[in-house]
């Protein structure tokens, strides 16, 4: 495959294109109108209608094929549509919280919007990235665009601190991502992800000695990478500032950092070790570079992040606090589908992604539209709230219903795949991790049963009905829709999921028409023509 | 160190290599300087070390105009930025810290694991050989010009990561703005709430 250079790029570089004119408008506009009294709408709409166009423009790369561009710095393939489809929809349903959130300085809202707009951006580039200097560089857009974003409450005392945790943690986290980083750099000579794949595949024949002599050096900076991204989707040894900068962040903002970065950080680090560090065979699954044991790491940090996320929700009485471990505990079920080092892994963990997208962004939509109303976060805040608003107290039971896993509803669905493609896999690791699972989704329905029992069972401190806007109850409604139709309607199930298989097709890595037979072929192979 | 001088690592040892151990020996003590220093002046101060030596070394490895641009960039502007700070920070002296555990015992069993793991790490690995031509060592670096390749190469191979760049920084700037006004705010409205450390 031909990379592109920069100029034949631009036309495969339109949603990306469109999204940066977006972020320059917003700014433009709300200097244009600033000091009114409604200056929020200009740059909410402008934001909007930029949004609506990039996922246009992506939907339509959807079909176009894959190409390397700007000299292989990024991909535009069906992986990297996927992800920009997905942050995309999820910043654009953000807006509508976002909108006329009293939780906001009033008068920088347009930047807000803006900001918000730079971390789809570099999530949007980060899941395209195949070259490791735009990696760091869209991880760090993505990171300095929430750092500002977690500090902008005013009214909680909690902002201030959350946003400094989130940096001191970021700066450590990338610090030595980009250490491991520069030893790959060191061993192979490149930055490119594809052109590292082939000549790690070539280290047995170079005139080195034994190939294993690297064998250290690349587990290191596997690990040290996987301390990088693991903090940006806040797996487990890195998941501290999560909890913090969750509770600390306007609740809009919450949801967004609970999937836009995530989403971001599982599809670089899927291009990242997939692409990079491992060949694929012919029968859908993977061999790892030089059988190193990255699997192994990842399957100890599933198991360690869905146990931790569970078990410290348990505990909590602030809403953002139980969702923001609640959310860390669904990474861990995600990075299942990882360990598998198969196609059908890796199409059950983006499924589960797109499922967790709506489900998770509607639980904390319904703690917006909770909060709005009564000003209170705790799970006293949602005491009653069965009687005072049933419609939101019902979406937020599908959404709570949907995250434990219970059958009726599409977090099942998404479970059951996760499981099945784990399963299908022989091995006693296999097994223990599926139970792993398995105990923590009981667990899980502890804590989620908790809000279900003060939204119905107990008695609200002020019984008043309470309103939600029409648009956020709109919103709401629909994600519940969503999250209940894609439970039992075949049809869509499938369509969802052959969205997610489709999706497997990453740039410069054609082993889908390898005929590779066995492992002995696999490290003498060639890029793909 | 002392462990590898034999006699034939002595007797291969170049004017260059010297001074390019003096110059890494002014880094890491700049950065010991940073880290342990008990007045954020000497740390500053240290920190100019730092960097001066990390700007010696791209001199070695012939990156003339990267060690330039550290010396432009980060010790004629970040540092005297920082230094700034600490002057017209009124108290500094008088900052606590709110949280006493140090952790000492894990962080000492961390550092040393790590420093033992990177010090094997760099000298059992077969270095750049996978790219067939092999990376430049200290040695064999020519001192030649690198501003027109480098010039070439940002708007060419790497025209994207130029680009996006600036929209980092821009976000980066305006978030500044944004955090700055607002501890701005707050102070003139009487400073309460928010404004914990």
């Amino acid at each position: 495959m031909d990379t592109l250079t920069a100029s034949q790029s631009l036309i495969w570089f339109q949603p990306e294109l469109a999204l940066v004119a977006t972020i320059v408008a917003v700014f433009l506009v709300d200097l244009v109108v600033a000091g009114r009294a409604w200056r929020e709408i200009p740059a909410a709409v402008v934001s909007a209608l930029g949004l609506a166009l990039v996922a246009v423009l992506s939907w339509q790369q959807w079909s176009a094929g894959t190409q390397s561009i700007f000299q292989g710095m990024a991909a535009v393939d069906p992986f990297a549509v996927f992800f920009k489809l997905l942050i995309a929809a999820a910043t654009l349903s953000a807006l509508i919280f976002l909108f006329r959130s009293n939780e906001m300085i009033g008068d920088a809202s347009g930047e807000a919007y803006a900001l918000v707009l730079v971390m789809a951006l570099c999530g949007m580039l980060l899941a395209s990235a195949n070259n490791l200097l735009m990696v760091y560089l869209a991880l760090e857009g993505v990171s300095i665009a929430s750092y500002v974003l977690a500090g902008y409450s005013r009214r909680n005392p909690r902002a201030s601190e959350a946003a400094l945790k989130y940096v001191i943690y970021g700066g450590v986290a990338s610090g030595v991502m980009l250490f491991g980083l520069s030893y790959l750099y060191g061993v192979t000579g490149t930055l490119d992800l594809t052109l590292m794949r082939e000549r790690l595949s070539s280290l047995a024949s170079a005139s080195t000695g034994p190939a294993t002599a690297f064998n250290g050096v690349l587990l290191v900076a596997a690990a040290f990478v996987i301390v990088g991204i693991g903090y940006k989707v806040a797996a487990v040894p890195f998941h501290m500032w999560c909890p913090d900068v969750y509770e600390g962040a306007p609740t809009p903002i919450a949801a967004l950092f609970s999937v836009v970065p995530k989403a971001a950080g599982l599809a670089v680090l899927i291009r990242f070790f997939y692409v990079g560090l491992s060949y694929g065979t012919s029968g859908g699954e993977f061999i790892a570079i030089q059988s190193l044991p990255w699997v192994a790491l990842f399957g100890i940090v599933a198991a360690a992040t869905m146990t931790v996320g569970n078990f410290a929700a348990c505990w909590q009485t602030n809403l953002k606090r139980l969702l923001a471990y609640s959310s860390i505990a669904h990474v861990g079920y995600a990075l299942m589908g990882f360990v598998v080092l198969g196609e059908s892994g890796l199409s059950a963990l983006l499924y589960y992604l797109a499922i967790y997208a709506v489900m998770n962004l509607g639980a904390f939509f319904c703690v917006v539209a909770v909060r709005n109303a009564t000003g209170s976060e705790d799970l006293d805040g949602v005491r009653g709230l069965g009687t005072r608003d049933p419609l939101t107290a019902a979406a937020f039971t599908v959404f709570l219903l949907s995250l434990v896993g219970l059958p009726p509803f599409a977090g099942f669905v998404g479970k059951y795949f996760l499981f099945a493609a784990v399963l299908e896999r022989a091995g006693a690791w296999y097994d223990a991790l599926v139970v792993v699972a398995a105990v923590n989704t009981a667990v899980s329905l502890f804590f989620y049963a908790k809000i279900l029992k003060a939204m119905y069972l107990t008695k609200a401190v002020d019984p008043l009905p309470i309103r939600v806007p029409g648009g956020q109850l709109l919103a709401v409604l629909v994600f519940a829709a969503i999250t209940l139709v894609l439970g039992f309607w075949a049809p869509g199930i499938s369509r969802v999921k052959g969205a997610a298989d489709g999706a497997l097709v990453f740039v410069g890595y054609g082993y889908r028409d390898a005929q590779v037979a066995s492992l002995a072929d696999c490290p003498g192979r060639d890029r793909n023509p | 160190m002392q462990g590898l001088a034999d006699a034939g690592w002595l007797a291969g040892l170049r004017l260059s290599d010297l001074l390019f151990y003096a110059v890494a020996l002014v880094a890491v003590t700049g950065a010991l300087a940073v880290a342990f220093g008990r007045n954020i002046v000497y740390s500053a101060f240290g920190l100019l070390l730092a960097l001066f030596g990390v700007a010696a070394i791209y001199v070695f490895i012939s990156a003339d105009l990267v060690a330039v641009v550290q010396l432009l960039v980060y010790i004629g502007g970040v540092l005297v930025l920082i230094l700034f700070a600490i002057m017209l920070t009124s108290k500094i002296g008088d900052a606590r810290r709110s949280n006493l555990t140090l952790a000492l015992v894990p962080g000492g069993v961390i550092f040393l694991l790590l420093l033992g793991l990177t010090v094997f790490l760099s000298l059992t690995t077969p270095w750049g050989t996978v790219a067939g031509r092999g990376l430049p060592t200290l040695r064999d670096a020519a001192l030649e010009p690198t501003s027109e390749r480098i010039g070439d190469a940002l708007l060419t191979d790497f025209l994207l990561p130029f680009e996006i760049a600036s929209v980092v920084l821009l976000a980066a700037l305006i978030g500044a703005v944004i955090i700055a006004r607002k501890e701005m705010r707050l102070l003139t409205t009487g400073g309460g709430q928010g404004n914990r450390p």
